[in-house]
C-alpha cells in the first residue's frame, strides 16, 4: 500500500530536497565524479594506448576499460556507503526510531532507504559515460546483455546494502562493510585496471566481489556489444554472488532489527 | 469499556539495570492516563514499548489485542518523545509530516492536505514551508505532535509534549490535547501538573507501579494577608503574612467561595496544581530506595 507515495517521500523529500539544501556538496559531488574519468583518460595517455590495451586485452581503449569502471563502481561503493550513511544519520537525529514506529517491515524499510542511494549513483554513472563519450570513448551496446547484467549487478548492490545497514544498525559507528566496498574496491574491483595485474591472493578475494563479473559484463555488452551467449561465465556467478549476497542481507537485516529493538537501542547512537 | 492499551507482566531490563518490573496495566479505549515517577522510573520505556520500538524481555504489551511491535498494531499508534530531534531540519515541516504520513499509507496528496489542517491547528500554517532549522523549541514540540497525528490514530503516546516549551506553545498543546479527551486514547508521560491534570487516571510508577488512582488532584492557594482560621482545610504559614492552603480539587470552589466572601484584607496571590498521589508516594519510594541502597538517612 502506497508504494509510489513512499518512494516519493524516500526519494525526493528524503534524498533530493535534503541533498539538493547542501549545494556546496551537490558541486563537489559533481566534481567528484568527473576527476578521476579525467585522472585515467591522462594515465591511459602518459603510458600509451597499446601497452594499456595489451594489458587489459581487449579491443576497447584503456580509456574506455576505465570509465565504465569509474561509472559503475559508485553503486558498489558509494551506494553502499550511503545507505550506511543515511541509517547513521537517522540514527542521530531521531528519525529511525520514529520510521520504525510505523507500520513499515524492516526490509521495507531498508528497501526504501536504499533507493535513493541508487538514484544519486545513477546521475553519478549517466554524468561518467556522458565525460567518457565527451573523450571519444565509442559505445557498442547490446541493450539485453547491459539489462541483464545490470539487474544481477542492483540485485546484488541490494544484498551489500542490507549487510552494510544491518552492520550500522548493530555496531553504530565504523561499518567494515562501508569501508570495504568505498576504499577496498578500487584495488580489487576490476576498476581502473584488470584483476589479471593482482597477485594471486588478492585475485581469489576479487572473484568474490560482484563488481569484478558487473565490470567485466558490462564493459563487454557496451564496449563490445556482445551478446549474453559469450558471457555466461559472467551471468552465473552474478547470480550465485547476488544470490548469497541477499540471503545474507535478509538473514543480518532481520537480525539487526530484532537485536536493537530487544536492546532498545533504535534511538541510540 | 474496550482495552486500548494493556501490558501483561511486562518487564524490561537493559543489562543489569530493571526499567519496570512486572507490569500489569490496561487502558481504556478514550481514556487519559498519566504515567508519573520520578526520572528513571520507567515511563518512556512503557511508552517505547507501547509503540512497538522496544520489545520486553517478559509479559506483554497490546494494542487492541495485537502485539505493539507488529505492524498490524502500529497503524493505531502516534508517538511523541522528548527529543529535541526526530524531524528533519532542512526540509519544510509540511515535508517533514508528508514524509511521516506517507510512511502510514496516505497518498502524497492526502499527507498534504492533512499535514495543513495539522499545521494549522498547531498555529504553524505561515512556516509551513520553512525550514524546521528555523523553528523554535516550542514550534518543534508542536510540528512533532502534529507528526504523531497524521495518520490519525486512536492511540496517543505522548512522552513529556510540553517539557521545555514556552507558556504559549504549552496552552497550544495542553488545548489540543484536552480537545481530544474522550475521542482518543492517551497515554502521557510527564512531570508537569498542567499535562497531569488532564488526565484521568494517574499511574504512579517506579520500576513497578505502585499507584493506580483516579486522578486526585490538590490545587495549592496562595494568600496574602490576615486569615482568619479555616476549618477543614490544611493551612501552611510561608511567612510575610503568606499562607498556603492544601485543599482537594472537588473542594477547590467551594474554598474560592469562603475566601472572596472574606473581608478585603485577603489577597490570591497564586494557584498551583500537584498530584497528591504522585508526590506521596515518591517520598515513600523514594525513602524506600535509599534504605534498600543502605545509604541516606531515613527523610
Amino acid at each position: 500500500m502506497g508504494i509510489a507515495a513512499r518512494l516519493y517521500s524516500f526519494v525526493v523529500i528524503r534524498g533530493f530536497k535534503v541533498w539538493v539544501s547542501y549545494k556546496t556538496q551537490v558541486a563537489l559531488n559533481f566534481i567528484s565524479w568527473t576527476i578521476p574519468v579525467f585522472l585515467y583518460y591522462f594515465i591511459g595517455l602518459t603510458f600509451g594506448a597499446g601497452r594499456m590495451a595489451a594489458a587489459i586485452a581487449a579491443n576497447y581503449s584503456y580509456t574506455a576499460f576505465a570509465t565504465v569502471g569509474i561509472a559503475f563502481q559508485g553503486y558498489f561503493s558509494s551506494a553502499v556507503a550511503t545507505l550506511a550513511g543515511r541509517i547513521r544519520n537517522e540514527e542521530l537525529i531521531g528519525t529511525l526510531e520514529y520510521q520504525m514506529a510505523a507500520p513499515l517491515k524492516p526490509m521495507s524499510l531498508m528497501f526504501y532507504s536504499t533507493v535513493w542511494g541508487f538514484v544519486v549513483n545513477s546521475i553519478s554513472t549517466v554524468t561518467v559515460l556522458l565525460i567518457g563519450y565527451g573523450l571519444g570513448i565509442k559505445y557498442v551496446i547490446n541493450p539485453l546483455s547491459t539489462f541483464v547484467i545490470l539487474l544481477l549487478y542492483m540485485a546484488s548492490i541490494i544484498g551489500l546494502n542490507l549487510i552494510s545497514g544491518a552492520v550500522v544498525l548493530i555496531v553504530k559507528q565504523g561499518n567494515p562493510v562501508a569501508l570495504f566496498t568505498s576504499v577496498a574496491t578500487n584495488i580489487l574491483g576490476n576498476v581502473v585496471f584488470p584483476i589479471s595485474v593482482l597477485p594471486t591472493w588478492l585475485k581469489d578475494i576479487s572473484y568474490m566481489l560482484s563488481l569484478t563479473w558487473s565490470l567485466d559484463g558490462l564493459r563487454r555488452a557496451m564496449l563490445a556489444g556482445e551478446g549474453l551467449g559469450s558471457m555466461m561465465n559472467d551471468v552465473v556467478i552474478l547470480v550465485i554472488l547476488s544470490a548469497a549476497y541477499l540471503i545474507i542481507g535478509v538473514l543480518l537485516t532481520d537480525y539487526a532489527f530484532r537485536m536493537i529493538l530487544k536492546q532498545g537501542t533504535v534511538h541510540m547512537y | 469499556m474496550p482495552v486500548a492499551v494493556e501490558f501483561i507482566n511486562v518487564t524490561k531490563r537493559f543489562g543489569k539495570l530493571t526499567a519496570v518490573e512486572n507490569i500489569n496495566l490496561k487502558v481504556n479505549d478514550g481514556e487519559v492516563v498519566a504515567l508519573v515517577g520520578p526520572n528513571g522510573a520507567g515511563k518512556t520505556t512503557l511508552l517505547r514499548m507501547a509503540a512497538g520500538v522496544l520489545l520486553p524481555d517478559a509479559g506483554k504489551v497490546l494494542i487492541h489485542g495485537i502485539e505493539a511491535h507488529r505492524a498490524e498494531a502500529k497503524w493505531h499508534v502516534g508517538f511523541m518523545t522528548p527529543m529535541d530531534r526526530g524531524v528533519y531540519w532542512r526540509i519544510s515541516a509540511l515535508d517533514n509530516l508528508v514524509f511521516f504520513g506517507t510512511l502510514y499509507g496516505l497518498s502524497v496528496k492526502e499527507a498534504r492536505r492533512r499535514g495543513m489542517e495539522l499545521l494549522k491547528v498547531f498555529g504553524l500554517a505561515d512556516r509551513a514551508k520553512d525550514w524546521v532549522a528555523t523553528y523554535s523549541t516550542g514550534m518543534m514540540r508542536r510540528l512533532e505532535l502534529a507528526r504523531a497525528m497524521m495518520h490519525d490514530p486512536d492511540i496517543l503516546l505522548l512522552d513529556e509534549p510540553t517539557s521545555g516549551i514556552d507558556v504559549d506553545g504549552k496552552r497550544i498543546i495542553l488545548e489540543h490535547i484536552s480537545r481530544l479527551k474522550g475521542s482518543k486514547t492517551i497515554i502521557m508521560a510527564s512531570h508537569d501538573p498542567q499535562e497531569i491534570e488532564l488526565a484521568d487516571r494517574v499511574v504512579y510508577l517506579n520500576r513497578n507501579i505502585i499507584d493506580t488512582l483516579p486522578a486526585l488532584k490538590i490545587v495549592k492557594v496562595l494568600v496574602k494577608g490576615s486569615l482568619p482560621p479555616l476549618d477543614g482545610y490544611r493551612v501552611a504559614n510561608v511567612g510575610d503574612g503568606a499562607y498556603v492552603i492544601h485543599v482537594r480539587i472537588d473542594k477547590f470552589d467551594e474554598l474560592m467561595r469562603r475566601l472572596t466572601s472574606m473581608d478585603g484584607n485577603l489577597k490570591i496571590v497564586d494557584l498551583d496544581v500537584e498530584v497528591a498521589v504522585a508526590e506521596r508516594n515518591a517520598r515513600i519510594e523514594e525513602r524506600v530506595n535509599r534504605r534498600e541502597r543502605g545509604g541516606g538517612p531515613w527523610a
